[in-house]
């Protein structure tokens, strides 16, 4: 039979793998929806193109919940007395917000070369960008580890 | 990766440390309360701890901190 503080350590680390498998998908889903949404905003037409509008709305059925479970488990992590953020975690925190800076600069670079496009598609973009870019520094500075 | 960054002249005994007290790198990290991942990159010398961390684990593994810490050679 397994001890308390062994399978208290089993369900924080399932809990844990949970919590990053949540938002990886909350973020890749949020970032989808972004995009779909500004490329639909860009295109300055009617009504939606079908496979843009499918991809939008099941970036968006899956987004919800992956946020909403992700909540649910750092709370359950709390609750059972799991470190979320040290030093390492601030660190990689930092590193990332420089990243996701670069990557939201890059997406202003169509300007530069009057490429245009509505400021409310550009917002998107911008955000997705930052989304993507922060998610991809965080996973990349964890990696191995 | 298992090896500490060659880059960095920063090296550590803490893998040798933890075997000898019994340790998985979560007990470790919960003794001195920070998450495992932090201790693995710390280990393998990825990241570089601060001196309130460093301390707290040569305290966890009884051993001076610069027993537990050290420079390669030549640095």
């Amino acid at each position: 039979m397994m001890s308390a503080p062994a399978s208290a350590a089993g369900a924080r680390r399932r809990t844990h793998r949970l919590f990053d498998v949540a938002l990886f998908v909350w973020g890749t889903a949020a970032a989808t929806t972004l995009v779909t949404n500004g490329i639909n905003d860009a295109r300055r037409a009617g009504g939606w193109p079908r496979a843009l509008e499918l991809t939008y709305l099941a970036a968006v059925i899956v987004a919800v919940p992956a946020l909403l479970l992700a909540g649910w488990a750092k709370a359950r992590l709390t609750r059972l007395g799991a470190v979320l953020a040290d030093e390492r975690t601030a660190a990689s925190h930092t590193r990332s917000m420089a990243v996701a800076l670069v990557g939201v600069t890059c997406v202003q670079l169509p300007f530069l070369f009057r490429v245009e496009t509505p400021s409310v598609a550009q917002a998107k973009f911008t955000l997705a960008a930052a989304l993507l870019s922060y998610g991809v520094a965080r996973l990349w500075f964890n990696r191995d580890a | 990766m298992g090896d500490a960054d060659p880059a960095h002249p920063l090296r550590n005994r803490i893998k040798v440390e933890r075997a000898r007290h019994d340790l998985t790198q979560e007990q470790l990290a919960d003794l001195v309360g920070v998450t495992r991942k932090t201790i693995n990159t710390v280990e393998t010398g990825r990241f570089i701890p601060s001196t309130v961390l460093a301390l707290k684990l040569a305290r966890a593994l009884h051993i001076r901190v610069d027993e537990l810490f050290y420079l390669a050679d030549g640095e």
